[in-house]
Parts: structure tokens; C-alpha cells; sequence
């Protein structure tokens, strides 16, 4: 796999979810760093150059949406594919996080870790496919 | 000289006598005019016995004739005082009383003047009489004098009491009376007194003309007539008068009918001349009338006009404002500018049985009151009590009250003197307040306060404003109620919207645990497990699924019945949406060992603007649903287009169906049939969704089933060329359809955006 050694950078405020995501990531090859909550996320997002961020919403202080926000405005950052990791199932986030320039959004009951780790793959590949382009927010 | 004397002293008595015949002529229904008639014939009696005794009778007769004559002076003066009660207006209720009372004294007066007590007898020089008083002569001089004083202090009032024309009047009949006074006390007193001579005393007609002039003027004036007229009939009635006269007194009877012919002839053309002047001075006074009704018409124009601006003006704040105190704010300021001498206006309102100060329009003083009763209006609140002030009171009788005194509406609770100078600042003179109401029943007072007295002018309009006010402030308030009622509703939406959203996040939390661990233990990439226990690991899995998606469920159902699902159009081809379904559940037919097949012509149906995701979801809930329930045989989904107008799509199956009495239930919420052999029951809301997302393109679905004979489930939508401009319970998204990402064109439902290139 091309993608293995690369950095997950994990953010979710459920300890349960983060040790069973992080098991199986680890499984698959990817070094896994956590974050356990929106402030956390944006330090080691700047700090630890993660090559792909799996992002929940709703968090405690700063909540996933606006950490994403700010992620895309930092020139450090911003090139970094997020892939919006939620258990929140309304249309309406969905779309904010498309448009603020999510390369996915994925509902947690309805994508098994697996499936979550193709996803990655997916993200990976289309960034690697067109380096010189940072991931552009959807209008 | 003595026939000079003797034609004035006639000419005089018939012009008063013409005088009274006139007003009596003119107007002889009013009783004015009968009190004056009998006073000018008292006079003219009383003058005519003072030209009598100018002539030498016998000794006796000439006493009696004196005697006569000062009776009669206590007569004139009587008539004098009750003419002057009632003119020119009635200045007390007990007119009548007052007149019965002064006869007593008048009686007196005329008793004793006809006995010797008054005059004891008389010395003749030439034509003038000395008189040789008795003892009652002091008695006589006093009561008159008295009597006359009297009717002074009267006409005094009449002129005070009286306004406009009546003052006018008022002012006349005194100066006549003064001249004539004057002239009297001169002419039979003071000359006689100090140049010991009574040759003045024989004009005392000529003065007692003026006193007649006056009054008839007085009274005629009052009834519009010119001077002209008045001038012409006296001019007219006097030489005829005086032409008779002198026929009568003219030498043999040839000369007397000449003379009487002439005063006849003079007579007519006295009456032409008469007429012609009344008919000019009634077209006259047609035209002053018709100028005046303009006028009045004019006037009153105007001030409709400006009750209409007004009004208007007011309407504008009111449909212009919904915000209760802003706007009886602003209609309180708008006061001052439309209502002549307004100095602003009060208003208060009844709130849980209290009447509370609310607003008071702002002016340069303002300020300075409201500070006076210590800035908040709002803490003036007490109960409604008749007795505690006016506005207490208008609320009460609910009818408007005015009054000259601020502090008759404000204290209590505003301190006497307060209240006293706070009207002394906005120099208020009259205030009037008004009942608002509301469905009959006062809810407020306005008040509203005039520097000048003009309260009666503005009534009308200032009770259309108040009623205006009455109006908007019932309907501000019912605004500002509806207002708070949907703010509520909106918060309460919301916080269910958000208790939905969190409530599908933390179902969904652990349960992403559950699925996630069992999957990764069922994929085996931990290590192999035991067949027995993968298999329970795996109903396991397909309940956390269920579980899932009865969440996914429930949140649907939430939101339709909210109106707040969200629909995005995109062009679609029903088929490749029929295709990737069957795609995706494939491997459930295969499980169960039943063929599943698409029957349908790609070119045959045309594309349709619809909801891709949710016409995808009927077609999984009808599939699914097939599945379930047929164990041989297996199931077909067909996808044909209707008349060029719509597209359907069926599921048909070959399981054992549904009895017709089941079938009206299905598509309501949580409505399960019950089948004693199913494996699992589903949510009961796949059916329900699935209506209502068809609902949404304005199509419908159906059952076609009979026990044992398998069913077939069908939905029909219309074919649309575009995204429709907005979608009835639901709201609308843009509907540009995306590059990537459409589900009609993922694998297996699972959104996986196509790799670039």
C-alpha cells in the first residue's frame, strides 16, 4: 500500500470511537495521532503535519465545522485533506462541511471502519493525483 | 316758540308710538317685543299727559292730568324693568317672580301719585307747571330713582353676560337709556333746579326719543333688519302721521279731504317705497346668506380636510408601526402639530385591573414633566377607582370628561400643587379626556390638553384619533401577541430540530461502536473466529443496522411532518436508479435464493427532474420490503414511462400478499401487518417515508395485492423539464446537479467520489 506510513490524524471526543478507529487505522498501516476535542485538533493538525484528517462535529470548545474552517484558512493547513467523520445524520452539516471544503462526509453508523479505511485511500489518491492543486471548497 | 314746542312734542310721541308699532309688526311672537310695545305706550301716555298740561284746562282737571302723569312714570319705569329682564336674553329663571315683586312697590308708587300725597297742587305760569310737592313727593322721587337704578344694574348684566350680537343689543338699549336719563335728569331737573326755570322740561319727548330709537334698533337688529328700513318705515309712518294730523286739524272739510287725499297718496307711495326697500334688503340678505353658507361651507371643508390629514397621518404611523409603544409614542407626538392649540396628549392603559401611565407626547417641556414625577411613567399604576381622579372616572362611566384643572385627572397620585405647576408650564387652560376601547369595554384613557379653550371645536376629531388609537392599539397588541406566540413556536421548532439532531448523534455514537467493532471482528483481518460464534456476531451486526436505520428512520419521519426535510432536484433516469438498487441488494436475494430482475427500457423513459436520493429510498423501501417477504420465487421491478406525462415505477413479487382490509393501513406511520412467519418486523415507517417522499413530486403510490397472490407495489411521479421553484412541505435546495457524488451514479450506495482522471 503507497498509503501506509502516512499520518491519520484522528479528531473525535469519543474515547470509545478514537481507540477503535485508531486500532483498526493502525491495522492498515497508518500512523494514528488523536485529538480529543476542536482546540486540540487545530494545534496538532499545525504541529504534527498530518497527510489526512478525520474529523467529528460535534465536539466540546470548538466544534468540527469551525475547526475545519479554520484549518482551510491556514496556509499550513489548508491542503490537507478532511474527511468529516460524524454521527450527526442531518442534510444541513452535510452540506456546510462540503462547502467549507470537506472531501467527504462520512455518518459513523453508516460506514464500518472498513469502509471508512477505503474512503481514506479514495482521499489520499485524489490528493496525490493532482499535487499542485489544494482541495478546492465545493461552491 | 310754544307751536314749535307743541309739533315736537307730537312729532316725537307719534314717531316713539310708529317705533312700537313697528317692532310689535315685526315681529309680534316674540314677548319681548309685547313688553316693549306696552312700554312704549306707557311712555307715550305719560308723554302725551306732560303735553297736555302745557294747555290751561280747568284747575281740577290739569291736577288730575299731573296726577295722571307721575302714575304713569311709575308705570314706565315698571315696564322699562321688566322689559330689560328678558332683553336681550333671559338672564334668570325667575323672570316672572321678580316682575309680580316689583308691582307691589310700582302699585304703591301709581296709589299715592293719584292721591294728594305725592302732588299737593300746582302753580300755572304760562305753559309750564310748578309743582308744590306734599309729603310723598320724597317717597315718589326716591322709589323711582331706585327703580331705575335698578334696571341700570340689569342691562349692566345683560352687557357682561352677553356675547356677539346680544352684546350688542345689550349695549344699546343702555345707551339709549343713559341718553335719555341724562337728558331727563338735565332737562327736568338740573335746569330747573338752578336757573329756576322748566322751560326744558317740555322736550321730555325729544329725550325718550332717543331711549325708543335705541331700543328699537336694539330689537330689530336682532332679527337681521338694516337701519335702511328701519330709517324709510319711521321716515314714512311719520309724515303720514303728520299729514293726517294736520288734515284733522285743518280749517273746513275741502281743505281736510285735499290734506287727507295728499297724506293717502303719500301713504302709497310711502308704502312702495317700503316695499322696494324690503325687496332689495331681502335679496340682500339672500346673498349675505348664501356668502355665509359658503362660508360655514368653506370653513367647515377646510376643517374636514384637516381632520382628514390628520387622520391620515395617524393611520400612517399606525399601519407603518407595529411595535406597540413606538407607535402610541408617535401618535402622541403627531398632537401638538394637527390639533389647533394642543399642547401634546396622556395616555393610559389598563393592565390587570390597574390604569398605568404609558406615554406622553414629547415637546419642549416633556422632559421637564417627566422628570417632575421621577422619570418612569410606568410605576403610576393603581386599581380603577371611580373617586381616585377623572381618568380613573373616564374609564369607569366610559365617556369623555373635561376639565380646566390637571389636577382633577392627575392627583392622586400627583401631589395638588405639583400637578397645579406642571399646567402652569405647558400653560394648559383645558383638558378633555376620551374612553379607548376594545370590544366595547375601555382598555385606556387618552388626554388630551389645550392651551386655549377649544376643547368643543376639537372634540370630533380628537375622539376620531382616540378611537384610532383605540383601533391601533388593539391591534398592535394582538401583532405584538402573535409576535411572541410564533417567536415561541420558532424556539420551540428549533429546540426540537436540535434535540432531533442531538438525539440521532448520540444514538448513533455508541451504536457506530457497536457496528464498527463487529464489523472489523467479522472481516476476520483481527484474527478468525469461531463459525458459532461469527454467526451470532453477525445477528448481532444486522440489529445494529436495524437500529440505525430505525434512527435514520425516525429523524425522516421528524422532519416531514416538520416540513423541514430538505429536498435537492437533479435530472435522473429512474432506471439507472431501479439498476443500482437492485445492484446494491443483490446479495439478499442471492441469500435467499430468489431471482430478482429489472424489466425496463432505458430509451423508453424519459429523464425527470426529482429528489435522486429520496426516489432512490422508495425504491429500496418497496425492494426491501419484497425481499422480506417472498421466500420462493423472487422479484421484478419495472420502470415504464405513462402517458409521456410520468414515469412509474413497481415492484412486483411473488410472496404470499396482503389482505385487501391490510392494505389501506400500510402506508400510515408505524403500521405493521402482522405475518406470523416474518423473520424480523421492520420499523413500520418505510411505507409511511416512502408515501411522503413521493408526495413531495406530486405523485403517488399504491399496493396491488390479494392474500396468496404476491403484491406489487407501485409510484408514480410526473416528468419534470427542470427543478420545481419551491416544494410544498419540504424545503427546497438548489438542485444543480453535482459532476460527482450523484447516488444514481455510486457503487452500492456508498458515496465514494470518483477517483480524478
Amino acid at each position: 500500500m503507497t498509503d501506509s506510513f502516512k499520518t491519520v490524524l484522528l479528531v473525535d471526543d469519543d474515547l470509545t470511537l478514537r481507540e477503535m478507529y485508531a486500532e483498526r487505522f493502525k491495522a492498515e498501516g497508518f500512523t494514528v495521532d488523536t485529538a480529543h476535542d476542536g482546540e486540540d485538533a487545530l494545534v496538532k493538525a499545525g504541529q504534527d503535519n498530518p497527510n489526512i484528517i478525520l474529523l467529528d462535529i460535534m465536539m466540546p470548545k470548538i466544534n468540527g465545522l469551525d475547526v475545519l474552517k479554520k484549518l482551510k484558512e491556514q496556509p499550513e493547513t489548508k491542503d490537507i485533506p478532511v474527511i468529516v467523520l460524524t454521527a450527526l445524520i442531518q442534510d444541513r452539516e452535510r452540506e456546510e462541511a462540503t462547502k467549507l471544503g470537506a472531501v467527504d462526509y462520512v455518518v459513523k453508523s453508516e460506514t464500518m471502519p472498513g469502509e471508512v479505511i477505503e474512503k481514506i485511500h479514495h482521499a489520499l489518491d485524489d490528493t496525490a493525483a493532482k499535487p499542485e492543486t489544494p482541495a478546492a471548497p465545493a461552491n | 316758540m310754544d307751536k314749535l314746542i307743541n309739533l315736537l312734542n307730537v312729532v316725537s310721541i307719534l314717531i316713539i308710538l310708529a317705533l312700537g308699532l313697528l317692532v310689535i309688526l315685526r315681529s309680534n311672537k316674540d314677548p319681548n317685543s309685547k313688553k316693549f310695545f306696552l312700554f312704549v305706550v306707557s311712555l307715550a301716555l305719560w308723554l302725551s299727559t306732560g303735553f297736555l298740561l302745557r294747555f290751561t284746562w280747568n284747575y281740577d282737571l290739569s291736577l288730575f292730568v299731573l296726577r295722571l302723569n307721575y302714575a304713569l312714570t311709575g308705570i314706565v319705569v315698571y315696564s322699562l324693568f321688566v322689559f330689560s329682564l328678558g332683553f336681550p336674553q333671559k338672564l334668570w329663571q325667575k323672570n316672572t317672580a321678580y316682575s309680580l315683586t316689583m308691582l307691589v312697590p310700582t302699585l304703591l308708587v301709581v296709589g299715592i301719585s293719584l292721591s294728594n300725597a305725592v302732588v299737593a297742587g300746582f302753580t300755572r305760569d304760562g305753559s309750564i307747571i310748578n309743582v308744590v310737592p306734599s309729603w310723598g313727593f320724597v317717597v315718589f322721587m326716591v322709589s323711582i330713582i331706585l327703580q331705575l337704578l335698578l334696571v341700570f344694574n340689569i342691562l349692566l348684566r345683560q352687557y357682561r353676560n352677553s356675547e356677539g350680537i346680544l352684546r350688542a343689543q345689550a349695549l344699546f338699549l343702555f345707551l339709549g337709556i343713559t341718553l335719555a336719563a341724562v337728558f331727563a335728569l338735565v332737562a327736568d331737573l338740573l335746569i330747573p333746579l338752578i336757573f329756576k326755570t322748566f322751560i326744558t322740561a317740555n322736550f321730555d319727548a325729544i329725550w325718550m326719543f332717543f331711549l325708543v330709537g335705541f331700543c328699537t334698533y336694539a330689537i330689530l337688529k336682532h332679527h337681521l333688519l338694516s337701519v335702511k328700513v328701519i330709517t324709510t318705515e319711521s321716515m314714512v309712518v311719520i309724515i303720514v302721521m303728520v299729514l293726517v294730523v294736520q288734515a284733522f286739524l285743518s280749517q273746513g272739510w275741502t281743505e281736510g279731504v285735499l290734506r287727507g287725499g295728499f297724506a293717502m297718496v303719500v301713504a302709497y307711495f310711502g308704502f312702495l317705497l317700503i316695499r322696494s326697500v324690503l325687496e332689495e334688503i331681502d335679496r340682500r340678505q339672500q346673498i349675505e346668506k348664501l356668502a355665509k353658507e359658503r362660508q360655514e361651507a368653506l370653513v367647515e371643508l377646510e376643517q374636514r380636510n384637516k381632520n382628514l390629514a390628520t387622520l391620515q397621518r395617524i393611520s400612517e404611523v399606525v399601519l407603518n408601526e407595529s411595535d406597540m409603544k413606538v407607535m402610541a409614542q408617535k401618535i402622541l407626538d403627531e398632537l401638538p402639530k394637527q390639533l389647533e392649540a394642543c399642547a401634546g396628549g396622556f395616555l393610559s392603559i389598563v393592565k390587570d385591573g390597574n390604569l398605568v401611565a404609558y406615554a406622553i407626547s414629547s415637546n419642549e417641556f416633556s422632559e421637564k414633566i417627566v422628570s417632575m414625577v421621577g422619570g418612569d411613567l410606568e410605576k403610576y399604576s393603581f386599581p380603577i377607582k371611580k373617586e381616585y381622579n377623572l381618568l380613573h372616572q373616564v374609564v369607569v362611566e366610559k365617556k369623555p370628561i373635561s376639565s380646566e384643572n390637571l389636577s382633577d385627572f392627575i392627583s392622586p397620585p400627583i401631589d395638588k400643587p405639583l400637578a397645579m405647576t406642571m399646567q402652569k408650564i405647558i400653560g394648559a387652560r383645558e383638558m378633555e379626556a376620551f374612553p379607548l376601547y376594545a370590544g366595547g369595554e375601555p382598555f385606556g384613557t387618552m388626554l388630551f390638553i389645550y392651551r386655549h379653550p377649544v376643547r368643543q371645536r376639537n372634540e370630533n376629531i380628537a375622539r376620531a384619533i382616540a378611537d384610532d388609537m383605540s383601533l391601533a392599539i388593539q391591534r398592535a397588541s394582538a401583532f405584538q401577541k402573535l409576535k411572541d406566540a410564533n417567536e415561541y413556536l420558532a424556539q420551540l421548532d428549533k429546540m426540537k430540530d436540535e434535540f432531533i439532531s442531538m438525539a440521532s448523534h448520540e444514538l448513533n455514537t455508541p451504536l457506530a461502536a457497536i457496528e464498527g467493532y463487529l464489523s472489523m471482528v467479522l472481516d476476520e483481518g483481527m484474527g478468525k473466529v469461531d463459525p458459532k460464534a461469527k454467526e451470532y456476531l453477525g445477528r448481532a451486526y444486522e440489529s445494529s443496522k436495524r437500529l440505525a436505520e430505525l434512527i435514520l428512520d425516525l429523524l425522516n419521519v421528524s422532519r416531514i411532518e416538520q416540513g423541514r426535510l430538505k429536498v435537492k432536484f437533479a435530472e435522473t433516469n429512474l432506471v439507472d436508479l431501479a439498476q443500482s438498487v437492485i445492484h446494491e441488494l443483490q446479495i439478499k436475494a442471492d441469500s435467499k435464493k430468489i431471482y430478482m430482475k429489472l424489466e425496463a427500457n432505458k430509451k423508453d423513459v424519459p429523464n425527470t427532474w426529482c429528489d435522486t436520493d429520496r426516489i432512490r429510498e422508495v425504491f429500496v423501501n418497496f425492494v426491501g420490503n419484497a425481499l422480506k417477504f417472498t421466500e420462493k420465487g423472487g422479484v421484478t421491478v419495472r420502470v415504464e414511462k405513462v402517458d409521456g406525462k410520468a414515469v412509474r415505477g413497481t415492484v412486483t413479487d411473488t410472496g404470499r400478499g396482503i389482505a385487501k382490509v391490510d392494505q389501506k393501513k400500510l402506508f400510515q406511520k408505524f403500521s405493521q401487518i402482522k405475518r406470523e412467519t416474518d423473520e424480523h418486523q421492520g420499523t413500520g415507517l418505510g411505507l409511511y417515508i416512502s408515501k411522503n417522499f413521493v408526495d413531495l413530486h406530486k405523485g403517488r403510490v399504491w399496493v396491488d395485492s390479494d392474500e396468496g397472490k404476491g403484491a406489487t407495489f407501485g409510484f408514480e411521479i410526473p416528468v419534470l423539464k427542470a427543478a420545481p421553484k419551491e416544494v410544498e412541505g419540504a424545503m427546497l435546495e438548489d438542485g444543480a446537479p453535482k459532476a460527482s457524488g450523484s447516488p444514481a451514479a455510486t457503487d452500492g450506495g456508498h458515496q465514494v467520489p470518483k477517483a480524478a482522471g
